[in-house]
């Protein structure tokens, strides 16, 4: 699953439109998904990012490997407007706490900047930098969820020297994130395969869950469990449940497994 | 291919830092104020930053030398370590630092004086005492020399305190800096090494044993003294074969009487270390099987341990003799 999180419907408009996501009318956030990415549309600040991912993350028990993306528009001094940028480091102005999000290769053609997140609006734009007022929270919150890899900020420039960002109306949000959308959609590519690879290297597969099922594992011997039956499977291209159906119960399964282990040559190819 | 560095705030014009950053044109630089906010917080996988590792340049503020680990030394009196860099260009299945440290970032600190100055009193504080400075334990000593010149600058240090023995550890065959230059007599450039199968296995992206021994015996022509380090010693099916078949073409590429030193020690791992690796690489079969935890540390069950590193030294001993030898068991 990925979730994306926008300050303001405006900015999400042209993703759920392209998505074809459909409204959660349960939901006490405005909040529109499909199978693969859920949109929540946070509000404006730091407190209302954050609960609004808290929401979304506990409604949808993505328990791991869900990815995180923030896209929005942003403030920057000497960038024109409607350039994408990937945010490579954000920094929160009121306790000047930095994050790093990963510059993934996959997206390394996209330009790239800092962002600061600050308390309220303001135009008192510095060098490159960009400006939010969500993006320290979203990369606190979305950190708590998932590893650094499965996180990404863009941000479509909407207000720089020249265009003041009172000027700014949400048809002109909608407008430039629309144009940006096939670099969003990279950018959703890019957390999907990187969501991939982790859930290859990482994901309980079937013979967990069969094991589970069938018999009863203290939390101990679960994971006991977690740790044996990947190495099992990495040594033995026989292990599966079929070998185990005739244990009576969780200890004896664990321990057929650790002899199994015990037991068994580790090759690491032939003698040449 | 290093594809992005961060930079701290306070070395952003250091000389060093800008050597780095000029041969890596196309990087992205980012700076940061701590490496640490990078290298040390939570919430980041080892596993997949290894794909795709950023170098991040450090000032190294204290705690530039310190002390061995007890098992570490090879006949000094005294045996400290210190690390210019933290991590690895290679990716070896067994290597502690993969369970060390939640990034796989490489971490240099460009303050090589800093380093200097404390290797030099540290040497001053002993005078009757013979000391060893290994340098390859939290990094590999060679293996990013085109970009640190880190040799270059330390060699000189160690030429005036003929006290000290410097240690090089390293798989690799950036050897350039060392070739080019006059050995110095208090320098051991030691190798760790491997039988193929367990370097194509479990070594990655390190040179085939053929390529050690090619830059071992290319750095023994001009003189550099050469240390052998067979640890960690791997259990697996036919390792009798595989290890033996290795000694004895380590001894035939090289001139036996002028290695320095041979050290050899079975796969060991502090306990939450091991943990963290197996949470890491849940089906790697290095971590399956004989392995058992006795205070806090995970190594083979003692008697396979026992067999093969004896079966080993014996190995060793067909080919060197034993007072180069120095287990690390």
């Amino acid at each position: 699953m990925i979730f994306i999180t926008c300050a303001l419907h405006c900015e999400a408009k042209p993703i759920i439109e392209r998505y074809k996501l459909a409204a959660d009318r349960e939901a006490f956030f405005p909040i529109f998904k499909n199978e693969n990415l859920v949109l929540v549309v946070t509000g404006i600040g730091k407190l209302l990012t954050a609960s609004a991912m808290a929401y979304v993350y506990a409604r949808y028990q993505e328990p791991e490997y869900s990815a995180w993306l923030n896209v929005g528009v942003a403030g920057v001094k000497n960038i024109e407007l409607g350039c994408l940028l990937n945010v490579n480091k954000v920094t929160e102005i009121s306790t000047a706490i930095n994050w790093y999000p990963v510059r993934l290769p996959a997206l390394s053609t996209l330009p790239s900047c800092a962002l600061i997140t600050l308390d309220e609006a303001g135009n008192n734009y510095t060098e490159n930098d960009a400006f939010d007022m969500e993006a320290s929270a979203f990369m606190a919150m979305a950190l708590r969820f998932s590893p650094v890899e499965l996180v990404q900020i863009v941000k479509v420039v909407s207000d720089n020297l020249q265009n003041d960002m009172q000027a700014v109306n949400k048809q002109q949000v909608t407008a430039l994130i629309a144009i940006k959308l096939p670099e969003i959609e990279m950018v959703v590519d890019a957390l999907a395969a990187e969501a991939v690879t982790f859930r290859e290297n990482y994901q309980n597969d079937d013979l967990y869950k069969e094991c589970i099922d069938k018999w009863h594992f203290s939390a101990y011997q679960k994971k006991q469990l977690l740790r044996i039956l990947p190495q099992w499977q990495a040594l033995d291209g026989n292990a599966g449940f079929d070998q185990l159906t005739d244990f009576q119960s969780a200890k004896h399964v664990i321990a057929f497994v650790s002899i199994q282990l015990r037991d068994r040559d580790i090759y690491f190819g032939e003698i040449s | 291919m290093i594809n992005t560095i961060y930079v701290e705030q306070d070395v952003l014009e250091h000389f060093r830092t800008k050597e780095i950053l000029s041969r890596f044109s196309k990087a992205e630089v980012i700076v940061c104020h701590h490496y640490g906010e990078l290298f040390n917080r939570k919430a980041q996988n080892f596993r997949m930053q290894k794909k795709n590792s950023a170098l991040i340049i450090a000032d190294k503020k204290k705690q530039f030398v310190l002390s061995a680990p007890d098992e570490y030394g090879i006949g000094g009196d005294k045996n400290y370590y210190f690390s210019h860099m933290l991590n690895c260009i290679y990716d070896c299945r067994y290597c502690f630092l993969q369970g060390m440290y939640r990034s796989a970032h490489y971490v240099l600190f460009v303050n090589y004086e800093s380093f200097a100055d404390d290797i030099v009193k540290t040497v001053n504080a002993f005078p009757d005492q013979s000391s060893f400075f290994y340098s390859g334990y939290d990094c590999d000593s060679l293996a990013l020399e085109p970009v640190t010149n880190f040799v270059d600058f330390i060699l000189p240090v160690f030429e005036n305190l003929p006290a000290a023995t410097l240690e090089l550890r390293t798989k690799s065959t950036q050897i350039r800096a060392l070739l080019d230059r006059e050995p110095i007599n208090n320098c051991v450039v030691a190798f760790s090494l491997s039988p193929d199968n367990i370097v194509a296995h479990l070594e990655a992206k390190t040179p085939s044993l053929s390529k050690r021994i090619e830059a071992m015996r290319k750095l023994q022509a001009r003189g550099w003294k050469i240390g052998l380090r067979f640890d960690p010693l791997i259990y697996h099916a036919d390792y009798l074969l595989h290890y033996s078949a290795m000694f004895k073409q380590v001894a035939n590429a090289l001139d036996s009487s002028l290695i320095h030193s041979i050290s050899l020690g079975a796969f060991r791992m502090p306990e939450k270390f091991f943990r963290n690796m197996i949470k890491l690489y849940p089906k790697e079969r290095l971590f399956a099987g004989s392995l058992e935890e006795n205070d806090g540390m995970v190594s083979y069950e003692k008697q396979k341990e026992q067999e093969m590193t004896e079966y080993c030294h014996a190995e060793l001993l067909t080919h060197w003799t034993d007072e180069k030898i120095f287990p690390c068991y």
